[in-house]
């Protein structure tokens, strides 16, 4: 009987192995089987492939894809990855960087795409980039520089968020500068380019704090204004306008306001002064 | 008045009846009924009559409906021989079931994930078309995941 459902499979359409089995794979064993042969390899390292493993991954709770953390190892030109089940850690060996030289983390990782600033003396000279990469691949990408003077990188940017827009299937990089000019960069288009419509707005906020969270297409940025008061700047990803969103009159004034979100809500907390 | 009851045929000629009410969960027998009244009995020229039943039972089910998440993984893993569970995906597929089909798609992802690159082969009826050395640049560049 084994013999007659074995002779049956070869029918089996591409259909269910390619688009309903791989995409429930866990990524790691993913890597594997790229070796189980030609046809195999060029489909999982196929753009399509990856959105239809992405949308798997980012709509199903029940799937195969643990929460994976990375580790820069201290010391070291290496990092590993752990894999959190419910039933524990385990812990990949160490892996080399693909490139020159680890530097920080920059922003939240999207869908397992990291952003780091990497440093390395070219011609004698000291020079720092972006790069966007993915741990579980090893594939990177070197980001242009934005268009501002980049020796003064960390110092001059008060905001910095990697983002991937559903409506264009892009991932982007926004930065607000101290000096309140906004970049944003496009992975499809690899440039940047400087959002001119949100100058007026945002020239009248002193100061946007560096923790945005992505909710529904738009960016809520945490942002602190004089004397303990706070607002919510919210970034509308496709139009690319700023609007503000005030908060209740009873959160000020506020020593502290830290904002996250929560099941498709904002949820913010307020740390009140006065009292203790 | 009693429940509308209709005819499936397997690949093998086998018939299996079924409320109409519950059979039209699947999708692709629902709009047969919906064009012609499907008075008559509905071939199922690619589901072997074993499937045929694992379909029948499946449908049958009478699950609340907070539980029936927990059911459908339930039927899938009691059922978890890979050429059963791709006879139970494809003839989901056909029939439009989704929830079925992607609980018989998950369980075979879950047991394939940590075979061995012939086990996966074997399990899938894949020929093997790369050279030793094609393996080894992937083996090598990958260590880590193997």
């Amino acid at each position: 009987m084994a013999e007659r459902k074995n002779t049956e499979l070869s029918l089996l359409p591409e259909e269910i192995v390619l688009f309903q089995i791989l995409p429930k794979v866990p990524g790691k064993s993913l890597l594997r089987f790229r070796c189980v042969c030609k046809q195999w390899q060029s489909f999982l390292t196929s753009p399509l492939f990856a959105n239809i493993h992405l949308h798997h991954v980012t709509t199903t709770t029940n799937n195969n894809n643990n929460e994976k953390v990375v580790f820069h190892l201290k010391g070291s030109h290496s990092f590993q990855t752990v894999d959190c089940h419910e039933d524990g850690l385990t812990t990949t060996m160490p892996r080399r960087y693909p490139f020159e030289r680890y530097g920080s983390l920059l922003a939240t990782p999207v869908n397992g795409l990291v952003l780091v600033m990497v440093g390395a003396v070219v011609d004698g000279q000291w020079s720092k980039n972006m790069i966007l990469w993915n741990p579980l691949t090893s594939e990177y990408k070197k980001i242009p520089s934005p268009p501002f003077d980049t020796t003064r990188y960390l110092t001059f940017v008060c905001a910095l968020e990697l983002y991937h827009t559903c409506s264009d299937d892009d991932y982007k990089i926004l930065i607000i500068t101290t000096d309140r000019n906004v970049y944003v960069y496009s992975l499809k288009s690899d440039s940047w380019k400087k959002l001119e419509s949100t100058l007026d707005f945002l020239e009248r906020i002193p100061y946007a704090a560096a923790d945005a969270n992505s909710l529904e297409g738009k960016l809520h940025f945490r942002t602190s204004l004089r004397g303990g008061r706070y607002m919510i700047t919210r970034l509308d990803l496709k139009t690319e306008k700023f609007t503000k969103i005030a908060l209740p009159p009873s959160c000020e004034p506020a020593l502290e306001v830290m904002l996250a979100v929560v099941r498709g809500c904002i949820q913010l907390t307020v740390f009140i002064g006065g009292h203790g | 008045m009693s429940k509308k009851t209709l005819t499936l045929m397997s690949k093998d000629k086998q018939l299996f009846n079924i409320e109409e009410h519950l059979a039209v969960q699947s999708v692709t027998i629902r709009n047969m009924v919906k064009e012609d009244g499907a008075s008559s009995v509905i071939p199922l020229p690619r589901v072997d009559s074993e499937t045929l039943a694992l379909v029948i039972e499946y449908l049958n089910r009478q699950q609340a409906p907070e539980e029936d998440e927990d059911y459908v993984k339930k039927f899938v893993d009691e059922r978890g021989e890979i050429p059963t569970l791709l006879e139970l995906a494809q003839a989901a597929l056909d029939l439009d079931i989704k929830k079925l089909m992607d609980a018989a798609c998950m369980k075979v992802a879950d047991l394939i994930k940590d075979f061995t690159l012939e086990e996966v082969r074997e399990a899938l009826r894949i020929e093997n078309d790369r050279t030793p050395e094609e393996e080894k640049a992937i083996r090598d560049e990958f260590q880590w995941a193997f």
